[in-house]
């Protein structure tokens, strides 16, 4: 414990692992105080028309089924609908009921709603106003705001492989490794102390964020829990490969960035775009993060049926991927 | 006793590269052993395969009696300290906290008390608790010393102590190795630094390319290379002259005309001239 | 003065080379490429699902948009994805079964999409006024993207550590006292990152866009890859120069790509509005980008006038950086 107060002590001045520590923290608060409405513009489909062109029922209209926004000109308002970043439909009433323009490049979603509108807001009158069940949230996540919470909790746990790889990294550079060879200490003591410290500092970092930004059923918090812990144990191991493969700085640097896009991008990819039925869903378990990423989305929903599989793809993985680290380190000292 | 013990010592980093030719030496206990040679000369593979930091080597090496290729390496590293060339340091932590750290590892009866040992270095008590960023090049040596002592090491492995020191911590260096000298340490001193080896070692041994060239105590070594001549400036008629003649010739008296003597000087060459004279290469 | 520069700029290259900077660069093509070409042009968000559960066939006339499904245990489960819709028929009065979004309005047209769906009045009437198809659409914007930060953060990282090296090797100082000018050290170094970040920009393109959607837009590209490439470059020399150690050049440098790069992307990725963000430098910069992809360069003059401006103020401070640096370290 003597030992590892000193390491934690070490990285504790080290500015690199401050950001990486407070850099989820910091997301975390910025997502708890965004506002449903600032979110609902990232998630909501958005109209716009031209000044005085539309009704007010119009208007009402659409802003029960997304947000509205008028401009001054035909010209503004061409250019807002072809501006790539956004995916606008706009609205124009033409004597007869609505017209519809859109740029053709958006999703099929919008494309859609776009080529529909017209004909969903003649016969609004006609809908035959059935019995509707809306069965709310089981949390007060909503989706985009799981995601952003999602992304953020598995950042903040394989971003713990940043605090061992950088002491690692450090010692080589400051020349520390030379006297941990003549040290009396096992390679066992060493692996310990170095996983040790990227598990405490991946584990506290997303222990405070979730504190932060997440509100889980109490039958949850155990399985949340030994998610963390196997999460943040598998990116400490992360942490000793780069840390014992990476000769510099800029090479340690190119790892985590690596690390970092591979561990992140393809679960939220798979999880928005893939069926849950199909092979390639299974093939991402080939990733621990994807497990992490898909358990914490159960959990940010209120599911928590398919728990137990994350646990179990993140346990063999932590067993697979010690008994790798293992083997090269005796392979090594060989 | 003998410390430290080689024999016939092999070791080749790769099928064409052999560092080191079969070296053998041995060193006593207490003694201050010093191994000078040349850069690339294979002093420091000597020294990494007796601390067992190296291993597959050929020949006999062992240390306080035992073979180091058997020894369990936490027992071994448990008698040994070891000041290496440059001072590494976690810069982020204190002295304190470094040797706080560094002697956790040890068996607590073994360790030294860190306040005394930093006021025996004379490391300034308004540093002690400062990040080691923030010290000078020779009190990070200072430090890094305090180390390699804190332990209460049974042999001392020390390489360049004095380099990056002012004289005064030159000076110190010397009085506190020959302190652990005193104590019974024995030392393993690699150094280009002439008068800390003529200075402090009982015993120097020379290696040139992966081979020990000569081995004997300093004196000796200057002795055994000494053309025995002295050299004498003296005046005579009015005019200063200098001459050189045998030693050996004086045991009649000056053997010359003169006047006054002015200055009589031995031939004896220096450490470094006999170095130069066995390997025929500078120690740069 | 300038007569050693060649020997410079070969110097550079060895080190570049050295470094393994290109061969990162080429990883990072690759990279960015597969991920285009085989991930991004690809994604797209399909329209509600809506299943139906009518198990005395009241409906006949079905909409292309409807699946059916065995039983109400099935409905449920299909629509556990917050997504789907599920409409009941087997009682006398028809029921709408959806799990809520989180979003009022979204769950709104998801109920009017089922009615019209299961009453299929539903015709397609837009008029399309862009030129982009979703797939160009999708390159041109993520190609876009990936330059910018490739130009931002990864060229930026790669002139600072070859600077570093030199830095730690003290042969900035030999410089300080070399009969050559401080502007040819700096150019020397400019011009090599200059050449590759082109030749990147240009591989980039051609890759992802193809060879004659690539042509009609490189010029418009390359300047702004030109200017990205020289900012980049100069701030990441003044900040290898001024930082003390590589360790605290890399905090800069996380800072940089992720404070200052997420807001840039987020702005220009999303529909969120901040009105600050015009004040952002790099926004601009990255506007600019993105039309020059999207064929629509940058046309006003304050933009290239405040660029070039920036540049040689860049370059100004550098070369007094480097001269104090070398008085510093002499």
């Amino acid at each position: 414990m003597e030992r590892l107060k000193y390491q934690m002590k070490n990285i504790r001045r080290d500015k690199m692992c401050i950001l990486t520590f407070l850099l989820p923290i910091v997301v975390g608060i910025a997502i708890h105080f965004l506002s449903d409405l600032s979110l609902q513009n990232i998630g909501g489909t958005s109209f716009a028309g031209l000044k005085g062109n539309l009704s007010e029922e119009i208007v009402l209209w659409l802003e029960q089924i997304g947000t509205y926004t008028e401009y001054e000109t035909l010209d503004a308002l061409e250019i807002a609908i072809n501006e790539p970043s956004t995916q606008m439909i706009g609205v124009l009433e033409n004597g007869h009921g609505l017209h519809t323009l859109l740029s053709g490049d958006e999703l099929e979603v919008n494309k859609i709603i776009g080529n529909t509108l017209p004909s969903l807001y003649q016969n609004r009158e006609n809908i035959t106003g059935a019995k509707t069940t809306l069965i709310p949230l089981k949390t007060d996540n909503s989706g985009i705001k799981s995601l952003f919470i999602a992304i953020t909790l598995v950042t903040a746990m394989f971003m713990g492989c940043t605090f061992n790889a950088m002491n690692m990294i450090g010692e080589k550079e400051d020349g520390i490794s030379f006297i941990n060879q003549i040290l009396p200490m096992s390679v066992k003591t060493y692996i310990i102390q170095k996983t040790a410290l990227g598990f405490i500092g991946g584990f506290l970092s997303t222990l405070i964020t979730a504190l932060i930004c997440i509100r889980i059923n109490p039958m949850q918090i155990i399985p949340f829990m030994i998610i963390m812990i196997l999460s943040a144990y598998i990116a400490a191991l992360i942490g000793l490969y780069i840390g014992r493969h990476s000769e510099g700085l800029m090479i340690g640097l190119v790892y985590i960035k690596m690390i970092m896009i591979v561990f992140l991008a393809p679960p939220i990819l798979v999880y928005i775009t893939v069926s849950p039925s199909s092979p390639v869903f299974y093939l991402s378990y080939i990733l621990p993060s994807s497990a992490t990423f898909y358990a914490l989305m159960d959990i940010l929903s209120g599911q928590s049926q398919d728990l137990w599989v994350a646990i179990i793809i993140l346990l063999s993985h932590s067993v697979l991927w010690s008994i790798v680290y293992l083997l090269v380190e005796r392979h090594h000292r060989l | 006793m003998q410390m430290i013990d080689v024999k016939n010592l092999k070791y080749t980093y790769n099928k064409n590269k052999q560092a080191l030719q079969g070296l053998s030496f041995h060193v006593k206990d207490g003694e201050i052993f010093g191994f000078l040679g040349p850069n690339g000369s294979g002093k420091s593979t000597t020294q990494k395969i007796l601390t067992g930091i190296l291993k597959g080597y050929s020949g006999h090496v062992s240390l306080l009696g035992q073979e180091t290729k058997a020894v369990n390496a936490q027992d071994f590293f448990q008698e040994i300290g070891v000041l290496f060339e440059f001072p590494y340091l976690y810069t982020n932590l204190s002295a304190i906290e470094n040797l706080k750290y560094f002697a956790s590892f040890y068996n607590s009866e073994r360790i030294r008390d860190i306040n005394e040992l930093l006021n025996l270095l004379e490391v300034k008590k308004e540093f002690w608790n400062k990040p080691v960023s923030s010290y000078s090049k020779g009190m990070r040596q200072r430090v890094s010393m305090a180390r390699a002592l804190i332990s209460n090491p049974t042999v001392l492995f020390l390489d360049e102590p004095t380099s990056g020191l002012d004289p005064a911590g030159t000076v110190l260096f010397r009085k506190i190795i020959q302190e652990e000298r005193a104590k019974g340490t024995t030392v393993f001193l690699t150094t280009h630094n002439m008068a800390d080896a003529d200075l402090l070692c009982d015993r120097v041994a020379f290696i040139a390319n992966g081979s020990i060239v000569a081995l004997d105590t300093p004196k000796n070594l200057k002795e055994k290379n000494s053309s025995h001549h002295v050299a004498i400036s003296f005046l005579y008629q009015g005019k200063r002259e200098d001459r050189t003649i045998e030693a050996i010739q004086l045991d009649a008296g000056i053997p010359f005309l003169h006047d006054e003597i002015i200055s009589i000087h031995t031939q004896e060459p220096t450490l470094e001239d006999v170095f130069i004279q066995y390997t025929g290469r500078g120690l740069s | 003065m300038w007569k050693g520069f060649l020997y410079l700029f070969r110097k550079d290259f060895r080190l570049m080379l050295s470094s393994k900077f290109f061969l990162l660069a080429l990883g990072s093509l690759i990279l960015y490429s597969c991920y285009i070409n085989f991930i991004y042009v690809g994604l797209d968000q399909h329209i509600y699902p809506v299943y139906l559960y009518d198990p005395q066939n009241k409906q006949e006339n079905r909409s292309e948009y409807i699946t059916v499904t065995e039983s109400r245990e099935t409905l449920e489960k299909l629509c556990s994805d917050n997504y789907s819709v599920g409409i009941d028929l087997s009682s006398d009065e028809p029921e709408i079964y959806m799990l809520s979004t989180g979003m009022a309005t979204t769950d709104h047209y998801r109920k009017l999409w089922a009615e019209a769906v299961l009453n299929s009045r539903i015709d397609k009437q837009s008029e399309i006024i862009g030129t982009n198809t979703k797939e160009m659409k999708n390159r041109r914007e993520i190609t876009a993207e990936f330059l910018f930060f490739e130009l931002s953060a990864v060229g930026f990282l790669g002139l600072a550590s070859m600077l570093f090296k030199e830095k730690q090797m003290g042969v900035i100082r030999v410089h300080g006292i070399l009969p050559v000018s401080k502007s040819a050290f700096i150019v020397s170094k400019l011009t090599l990152l200059f050449i590759s970040d082109m030749a990147f920009t240009v591989l980039m393109t051609f890759i992802n866009l193809g060879f004659s959607a690539g042509m009609t837009i490189l010029p418009g590209v390359l300047i702004q890859a030109g200017i990205l490439s020289l900012i980049m470059a100069l701030v990441g020399f003044l900040c290898a120069v001024r930082l003390p150690d590589f360790k605290q050049f890399s905090l800069f440098y996380l800072i940089l790509a992720i404070f200052i790069t997420t807001p840039v992307f987020l702005a220009g990725q999303t529909d969120i509005q901040w009105s600050w963000i015009d004040y952002h430098p790099m926004y601009h910069l990255f506007t600019a980008m993105k039309s020059a992809y999207f064929g629509m360069p940058v046309y006003q003059l304050p933009y290239y006038v405040i660029c070039t401006v920036v540049i040689i103020l860049l370059f100004l401070l550098a070369h007094k950086t480097l001269s104090c640096e070398m008085a510093k370290e002499g």
